[in-house]
């Protein structure tokens, strides 16, 4: 040891000298980011009142070029970036003519659509996603490009992104197919990237599930999507779907979007359902039905109150509780006569609402975007 | 003898000397881990802007707040929780047994009723004394049962939750707005993520009102602003480091989230166990790696929930200690899983980690110091070697907490003021003289409480309420 002593020596204090700068450049690195940010955060809160005005005058008159060029001259573009990120990135928002019609005058688009085609890796997402917030069915092209020619995940979202708030819908298939990747998990981007298309989207979807055979996750997003846009003529896919898969998870999806999309026809798919050895297909076939037509199914729902599995039992009970007339009476009266599972869950369930604790009703009253 | 002795010293320091380079090397990984992690998670977020999911996707979740004498936060805490932006969950809040006004404050706050429920058993617990609703929040449950311990408090809890997905949080502690609807996409991410947990951070010093944290300042004692540096440090390096390698064996009780069929499978939360938190997850691991290799534990360094700290030395040596005997125990009762290649990853890099560095570091710092001085008295210690080791050894130190202070500024950016980068900065610089040493020492005397026995309990610390804690 005392010859590695007398042996290190020699490395040790330039490694402490070394680890000693290294603290001091970290230090330096910290402080010069908080000064940077500073400067940043400064600069676009002066930034965004001119933007708000210029294109608040845009949204009433013609703008000049020149002046659109003025104020938004090329070094502040990443402001302009940043600005509608915050301002227009929302799914919802309507369509930014204002932005859109500054972004070209300015030459703000050009810039984008050449960093888009040009760059790599993130910058390009980025540049990509910017110009999606606009909306601008011209360049459908360059999105379109993109997703046949890219490999980089975060730009063929970027892409996708812009073709569905661009209503593109034809391209639909070919966006599932870039966006989704077995090896990450990536429902909620795919999710995410087709609800931007909306409602009109729901008919490409079901031709989609309808043509192909579909990977388990894959299938599930546009099977849920179906359900959220309550698309009634998905019905018959669905039910499919519901009988034929071999996978748990996308039957469980199926089920449950039966109920929303209103498949009447599907009760006795629903019925069968309710023998599933898997509790969560029953639990989804207890809602579905009770979507479906509560006052036909009454004796079938109350035997499931009797279900071994007592989240099926709840719902069955809330069921009955929400959407049958006289589900309150028949629960009033299992309180009284029974004192085994079917009493306690009825008990419970009267209880909630009384304290108005009743719960997944909110998915009955999402709006179809 | 005397040679005998001065060559088992020699073994000894190169035994640190080995010690000190892996354990600096794991550090570095993690930091390369975690700095890529965080930027492609930003850039991500980035782009990901403006396209929040709809309700129909958000899964509801009963939110579980165990509470044993904790009557200084409770209102403040469960008024943070049931006024969550979030379409459907609950809040059940456990009172296990206290002996202050903890449900007195609760009954009186939120005009609880008692209700004639009976519970589900599929987690045994101690008696409930009874299941109260509250007329004027309909989201919030409080169960009212015997002194059992925390796990016990969760178990009881878990019965009454009517969600799939069940929130820990801790009594003191309130979670930010939006970290709720960050924390369950997770799960709509993949139908294999069965738990996960995200950021603590520190209340102390922040300014709250109305249960939510509305400016963020570094707290006023050093041993707060300290604890600043080191929560960022673990949770921005280690956990996202460990996430980033699917092995992650910690998801903090203060704020996780679990799929509830997997923790009905497990049998719930163990009674006997010290730390609640790391025993399920471990066992979690144990099951992932052995019957569900899909599944994996997740961290996500966004969604944040606000705790306090101690902001005494006393209080905090208490808190420590219990953590090491909590890891101690932990690891025991796991011992299979050390280089046992059935469990991969967990086996081989995680188990081993945890518990060469984190179970005996301690141990193997403060016998270092004992070395040092029985080196003196054998008259073979070389002082300039030493100060020069342990001149290489603090200024590490220094660089992996600067490097923490540096990943929260160039991506959260969450401490506005300059004066409290500047604490942050002299913070964890500071650190390094002092409060590690001492850190360790309460380590090592939980590890000797552990050895002689104390093994359960709250392990409560003292709370101040919110109003006070933070500056108004």
């Amino acid at each position: 040891m005392q010859g590695l002593c007398t042996d290190m020596e020699g490395y040790v204090y330039p490694i402490i000298a070394f680890l000693a700068a290294l603290n001091l450049v970290t230090i330096c690195g910290i402080l010069w980011i908080r000064l940077r940010n500073n400067r940043i955060d400064s600069r676009m809160a002066r930034l965004e009142q001119r933007f708000d005005s210029l294109i608040s005058e845009a949204r009433h008159r013609d703008v000049d070029p020149n002046t659109a060029r003025e104020i938004l001259p090329p070094k502040d573009y990443p402001y302009f970036q940043r600005y509608l990120r915050k301002r227009i990135s929302g799914a919802h928002s309507t369509i930014p003519h204002a932005e859109r019609k500054i972004a070209s005058l300015s030459g703000f688009s050009e810039h984008l659509r050449n960093k888009a085609l040009k760059s790599v890796g993130w910058e390009k997402a980025l540049a990509l996603r910017s110009l999606s917030y606009l909306r601008d069915r011209d360049y459908i092209p360059v999105f379109r490009q993109i997703l046949r020619t890219e490999s980089h995940l975060p730009s063929l979202l970027a892409a996708s992104h812009g073709l569905a708030l661009c209503g593109d819908t034809e391209s639909l298939p070919l966006i599932t197919r870039k966006v989704f990747d077995k090896k990450s998990p990536n429902r909620d981007r795919l999710l995410a990237v087709l609800y931007g298309f909306g409602t009109d989207a729901a008919p490409e979807i079901q031709s989609f599930l309808d043509q192909e055979f579909l990977p388990e996750d894959m299938a599930t997003v546009l099977v849920d999507l179906l359900a959220l846009y309550r698309h009634r003529p998905a019905g018959p896919t669905l039910e499919r779907i519901a009988r034929t898969t071999a996978s748990p998870e996308l039957r469980l999806h199926a089920v449950e979007a039966l109920g929303f999309v209103g498949h009447y026809r599907a009760t006795d798919t629903l019925h069968f359902l309710l023998k599933d050895e898997d509790f969560r297909v029953r639990l989804k076939a207890v809602r579905a039905l009770a979507m479906l037509d509560v006052e036909g199914n009454r004796e079938i729902l109350r035997a499931r109150l009797e279900d071994e599995n007592e989240w099926v039992r709840l719902n069955a009970a809330e069921a009955m509780l929400d959407r049958l007339s006289s589900g309150e009476g028949i629960l009033r009266e299992l309180c009284r006569s029974d004192s085994g599972s079917a009493g306690r869950v009825a008990r419970l369930v009267l209880l909630d609402s009384e304290f108005n604790r009743k719960r997944w009703r909110y998915k009955d009253e999402e709006p179809a975007h | 003898m005397k040679s005998l002795l001065i060559d088992g010293v020699y073994l000894f320091n190169w035994f640190v000397l080995v010690y000190f380079f892996a354990l600096n090397l794991c550090y570095l990984l993690f930091l390369v881990i975690s700095r890529q992690a965080m930027r492609e998670y930003n850039l991500e977020h980035k782009l990901a802007e403006g396209s929040r999911l709809p309700r129909y996707f958000q899964k509801p979740f009963t939110i579980l707040v165990p509470a044993y004498n904790e009557e200084n936060t409770i209102v403040d805490s469960v008024h943070s929780l049931v006024q969550l932006d979030y379409p459907e969950y609950e809040v059940v809040v456990i009172n296990d047994g206290s002996s202050d006004q903890t449900f007195e404050l609760l009954s009186r706050a939120y005009e609880l009723v008692k209700v004639d429920v009976t519970l589900s058993r599929h987690f045994s617990s101690e008696p409930v004394r009874g299941i109260y609703y509250s007329r004027s929040y309909p989201r919030l449950t409080v169960v009212d049962k015997e002194n059992g311990g925390k796990s016990d408090a969760y178990n009881a809890g878990t019965n009454a939750a009517r969600y799939p997905y069940v929130c820990c949080v801790d009594a003191d502690s309130l979670l930010s707005g939006d970290s709720m609807f960050k924390l369950m996409r997770q799960f709509v991410i993949s139908p294999f993520i069965v738990g996960i947990g995200g950021i603590i951070r520190l209340s102390n010093g922040c300014t709250i009102r109305d249960g939510q944290v509305t400016r963020i300042r570094m707290p006023g004692k050093m041993v707060e602003k300290i604890q600043v540096v080191e929560y960022l440090r673990a949770f921005l390096f280690g956990r996202l480091g460990w996430s980033r390698l699917n092995i992650l064996m910690i998801i903090s009780g203060a704020f996780g989230v679990y799929r509830q069929d997997i923790l009905r499978d497990l049998g719930g939360w163990s009674t006997s166990s010290v730390v609640e938190d790391m025993e399920l997850v471990l066992r979690m691991q144990k099951m992932i790696y052995r019957k569900r290799p899909q599944d994996r534990l997740a961290f996500a360094p966004d969604p944040i929930c606000w705790t306090q700290a101690p902001d005494s030395l006393k209080g905090l040596s208490t808190q420590r200690e219990r953590w090491q005997r909590g890891l101690m125990d932990t690891l025991l009762r796991n011992l299979g899983v050390l280089f046992n290649i059935r469990y991969r990853r967990l086996g081989l890099l995680g188990y081993p980690y945890f518990f060469f560095f984190e179970f005996l570091g301690p141990l193997i710092e403060v016998f270092g110091y004992v070395i040092v001085f029985a080196s003196y008295f054998l008259g073979i210690l070389d002082i300039s070697f030493l100060l020069l080791f342990l001149a290489v050894a603090l200024l590490w130190g220094m660089f992996v907490s600067l490097c923490a202070v540096a990943l929260e500024e160039s991506t959260y950016h969450r401490y506005e003021s300059a004066k409290d980068l500047l604490w942050m900065i002299a913070a964890a610089v500071l650190e390094n003289f002092g409060y590690r040493q001492l850190h360790s020492l309460w380590r090592l005397k939980g590890m000797i409480k552990y050895v002689l026995g104390k093994r359960s309990g709250w392990g409560t610390i003292k709370r101040t309420s919110f109003q006070v804690s933070g500056r108004q």
